[in-house]
């Protein structure tokens, strides 16, 4: 399945979903971290992409995770499916040739 | 926090369900932690913006299943859909006219307070509505009033023959008090506009039609001058195209000014033929503007007693003092395409109710999965829009060509018919209609196909024809078509009728194989201003006498003619005579009185051309010249108006046209000729010669003279060609000329082309609702067959003969036909009241169209019902049990 349209919250909720498992907040959090605050989800933004990956299934729904301390049995937890993963992958190669190419032509050099 | 749990509503309800929960909790939390004003209206604007997204995502996913299902049954998706793009059709070619006509906004400042002054007779005798206002109480008003400012006169289109361009034409002029056409927001394309002040030069702006046509756009044209050797004006400024003061835009070449200073020509008490406009000054009301003009008109009434007896004014908006009389055409039509777009939704709504028991299986299983009703309700709505979608732009189509049959048969001179186009505010209407006919043809069917009693919808075969009320909801929906169907078709029947009767009608005068020819002698040399008196005086030149003699003799020494005359009025035909106030000489009780009468001046030939029979004495004859004892004919009309004793013969009357003229015996009645409307009674009129005038006649006379008609008979052959016309005429005087020529008949044809376009345009609107009525009923009948051919099978198994099952599904259209019929009956009774002013000779709820029409309707419908009930009579008992 091709998806030219990854939305850049997409991206990022992907992204937040590589190391495991997590619950709609626990993204929005992780989302926010990584970029030092730079990306902010919005709980809208947030479920309505979860809503779109589910549906084209690049995440799914889960199970919460019974050991771990934050375990949280009232909310809903997300995990990358298989195909998700390779999509995330994808739409990074994709990135970083965007960024390489630019850093050809703006700054003349490669970067490593 | 009320504010997310009311945000988080916004939300579909599909997502909300899902989802709702877990926003709100990150909402609740978020806040507590960030506490900035900068992040409530950030998350509040992202909650707004992706329940946005979401609700359009689910509404294009809908929208494509609609269509899907709607592509797996092509052939009733093609009938749906044409049947809304009829009726949308329809309605948006009737509102284009209409807002063309009536409602398009007037393209002046302040369009919504200027009004129009009319001049009415108090104590209104016969038919005599005074058009206008003359100018001395204009001017009067102008003075006094205090609620109204901006005060114009003006007058309609005039033709007046021009020879500015090297040629003699004929256009169009319209004259007015300058300072009007600023007054109106209205700039010159090229010079500049007439000002008030310099009338007296006779300065004239023309239109950039008449600029480009006869000048060849010159912009030299400046300081021309156009007109004729007695009316000669100059002209200082081009007008842009689309000028209009009250007349139709591209209706008027050139625009004169009207001159109200002392010894003017315009200024008079007498006859009131000018329009007057006003503007409401703010804030004031036009029922107050009304009740201080009516104080003032009776103050006039006192101050000149000769002139403004009985002399009211009434004040009426632009807009309703342009639309007139077109409500009483437009508006039933209207109404037509209304019930034409119902017919079409019970259609659409026939076939989806019919589609919704096909699903009713499908349905319940989703219900019974967790679909919730507003979500099934949704889905049946998205089945309208998507057969209204493609309705509405097929519709936009049709309305397109249905414009084009509309120009084709529209009277000349229609109102707005140059601006009836598919604009901008007709494609909002269009739009409009398209959803609203979307919401009511799938209103039924989503309330009742979303109706799931599980239970037993499942324990169904998926064979049932659904409930009881969805079988009735069903038959009444083609009822209810049945019934608009005959209402418009009474309606149509009724116009039919009323044009055979008027064709058939008694006229008193004989229409065929005359033709009349107008001239126009205004612009000659035959015509000259005299010195004004009281009112504006013209000279008759002696040289028009020896004109028509010689035109008669030419007319008459051509082959085929019978018989041939001047005339200033025509019945049916162009009809310029102004009235006269006739004075019985003595003997009569109120002789002093004077009264008012058709007046028609006439060459000996007339009667004879059109037929007319003289019932008692004689008709004007060659022996009564300008030396003779001048005579008057007057017709039955006149005395029994005059002369209610019946003895006219040797009475003597004396008729106010100057005082050159003389008094006349009557030495003659004739029969009375209907004029142009044959719903009015006949006008009392009085006929005098041609060559009985007196030298100097008031200007509002000029008409019958200068604007004569010439009218001849021919026997079978055909009529002269307008060469040979030509060539008689300008064999005398090649200055003169001819305006128009017309068989009565066509203008017979053309003085009842209103009420032959409502019937036209009536008669193709009831012919779709017909059609659509067909479909529905048709449709009805063989669903049913489908639906019952396995009772059918049984029933015939026991031994039902054909005839039985025949009448089966055949009684069953039929009971609806009748009730149909019954319905619509009583509807029509009401309905067809909105014609009464445009029937002759029949009554709104005439019973000989009514039962015709429900004859018709019935034998129609039990046509449409036949093909069904005998598929049903043929069905093979074998195979239809074998089926389950």
């Amino acid at each position: 399945m091709d998806h030219p349209s990854l939305s850049p919250a997409a991206f990022q909720i992907l992204v937040a979903l590589a190391e495991g498992p997590r619950h709609g907040y626990a993204i929005m959090k992780e989302v926010a971290d990584a970029t030092s605050g730079e990306v902010r989800l919005n709980p809208g933004t947030l479920y309505t992409t979860i809503r779109k990956l589910v549906e084209d299934d690049l995440i799914r729904e889960t199970a919460p995770p019974a050991r771990e301390a934050d375990s949280d049995e009232r909310r809903r937890y997300y995990a990358l499916t298989p195909l998700g993963r390779r999509v995330a992958k994808a739409e990074f190669e994709r990135l970083r040739g965007m960024v390489q190419r630019a850093a050809v032509k703006l700054l003349s050099k490669p970067i490593p | 926090m009320k504010l997310w749990r009311w945000l988080v509503r916004l939300y579909p309800e599909e997502f909300r369900l899902e989802y709702g929960r877990y926003v709100l909790e990150d909402l609740h939390e978020r806040s507590r932690e960030e506490r900035s004003p900068r992040f409530y209206v950030e998350a509040a604007g992202d909650v707004v913006s992706t329940a946005w997204k979401e609700h359009c995502r689910i509404m294009i996913r809908d929208f494509v299943h609609s269509f899907r299902r709607m592509l797996s049954h092509p052939g009733t998706a093609l009938i749906a859909i044409l049947s809304l793009a009829l009726g949308i059709g329809a309605n948006t070619t009737m509102f284009s006219i209409i807002y063309a006509s009536m409602w398009r906004p007037l393209p002046y400042p302040d369009a919504n307070r200027r009004v129009v002054v009319f001049q009415v007779q108090t104590n209104a005798p016969y038919n005599y509505a005074m058009g206008g206002a003359t100018s001395s109480d204009f001017m009067d008003w102008r003075e006094q009033s205090k609620t109204l400012d901006q005060w114009h006169l003006f007058t309609g289109g005039n033709p007046t023959t021009s020879v500015a361009s090297g040629v003699a034409e004929r256009i169009f002029t319209q004259a007015v008090t300058p300072g009007i056409m600023e007054a109106l927001g209205i700039r010159p394309l090229l010079g500049r506009l007439p000002q008030p002040g310099e009338e007296d030069d006779r300065p004239a702006v023309i239109s950039e039609e008449y600029w480009k046509r006869s000048f060849g756009a010159d912009p030299s044209v400046l300081g021309r001058r156009y007109g004729s050797n007695n009316e000669s004006n100059i002209i200082v400024g081009v007008l842009p195209s689309g000028v209009e003061i009250f007349n139709d835009p591209g209706r008027v070449d050139a625009w004169t000014a009207i001159s109200l200073n002392p010894g003017s020509n315009w200024v008079q008490r007498r006859i009131p033929w000018l329009l007057a406009s006003a503007r409401l000054k703010p804030g004031v009301t036009i029922e107050q503007a009304q009740s201080e003009m009516s104080a003032i008109a009776a103050r006039l009434e006192k101050a000149h007693p000769a002139t403004n007896k009985n002399r009211g004014v009434k004040l009426a908006t632009f807009r309703d003092a342009r639309n007139g009389q077109m409500g009483y055409l437009l508006y039933p039509l209207f109404g037509a395409v209304g019930f034409v777009l119902l017919i079409a939704c019970a259609n659409v709504a026939n076939l989806l109710l019919a589609r919704a028991s096909a699903r009713r299986r499908e349905i319940s299983v989703r219900a019974a999965i967790g679909a919730t009703r507003r979500r099934l309700i949704r889905e049946f709505l998205m089945d309208g829009a998507v057969l209204a979608l493609p309705g509405v732009l097929l519709g936009i189509g049709i309305a397109y060509g249905g414009l084009q049959l509309f120009r084709a048969i529209v009277p000349q001179g229609f109102p707005g018919v140059a601006l009836v186009q598919l604009n901008v505010p007709v494609l909002i209407f269009t739009a409009a209609v398209g959803a609203a006919a979307s919401v009511a043809a799938a209103f039924f069917p989503a309330l009742q196909g979303t109706r799931v009693e599980l239970t037993e919808a499942l324990k169904e075969s998926g064979r049932g024809s659904g409930s009881l009320i969805r079988q009735f909801l069903r038959s009444s929906l083609v009822a209810a078509e049945i019934a608009l169907a005959l209402i418009l078709l009474v309606g149509t029947g009724l116009l039919i009728n009323s044009t055979i009767r008027l064709a058939g009608l008694e006229r008193g005068f004989d229409a065929r194989n005359v033709t009349v020819v107008e001239l126009d002698l205004a612009g000659t040399r035959y015509m000259t201003n005299a010195p004004k008196r009281e009112i504006d005086m013209r000279y008759v030149e002696p040289a028009v006498g020896q004109f028509i003699e010689h035109a008669l003799r030419a007319l008459r020494a051509l082959p085929g003619i019978e018989h041939a005359a001047f005339a200033g009025r025509v019945p049916l035909g162009p009809n310029r005579g102004p009235y006269v106030g006739v004075r019985i000489a003595m003997g009569q009780e109120n002789a002093d009185e004077l009264r008012n009468a058709a007046f028609n001046s006439i060459t000996p030939g007339y009667f004879e051309t059109l037929r007319i029979p003289v019932k008692l004495g004689r008709a004007i004859s060659e022996r009564d010249t300008q030396s003779s004892p001048w005579v008057a004919v007057v017709n039955e009309a006149f005395v029994r108006e005059f002369f209610p004793n019946g003895n006219a013969l040797g009475q003597v009357v004396s008729l106010n046209l100057g005082p050159e003229d003389r008094q006349r015996e009557i030495v003659g009645v004739v029969g009375n000729a209907k004029q142009s409307n044959p719903r009015s009674p006949v006008q009392p009129e009085v006929f005098a010669s041609h060559f009985q005038q007196p030298r100097e006649i008031p200007g509002n006379f000029q008409g019958q003279r200068f604007r004569s008609s010439l009218i001849f008979r021919i026997s079978g052959s055909a009529a002269p060609s307008r060469a040979a016309l030509e060539k008689i005429i300008h064999a005398f005087d090649k200055d003169v000329p001819i305006v128009e020529i017309r068989s009565l008949e066509e203008h017979a044809r053309l003085r009842n082309a209103g009420v032959t376009l409502v019937m036209s345009l009536l008669g193709v609107f009831s012919g779709i609702a017909l059609l659509l009525a067909i479909i529905g009923i048709y449709g009805l009948m063989s669903h049913a067959v489908t639906d019952r051919v396995h009772e059918i099978g049984i029933r015939s198994s026991l031994g039902a003969s054909r005839g039985q099952i025949l009448w089966l599904i055949g009684g069953y259209g039929c009971k609806l036909a009748v009730a149909g019929i019954t319905a619509g009956s009583i509807g029509a009774l009401l309905a067809s009241r909105a014609l009464e002013a445009m029937l002759f000779g029949v009554k709104p709820g005439d019973p000989v169209t009514m039962a015709a029409t429900a004859l018709i309707l019935l034998a129609v419908s039990a046509a449409a019902c036949a093909l069904p009930a005998m598929r049903a009579a043929r069905v093979d008992p074998a195979t239809a049990l074998r089926r389950e």
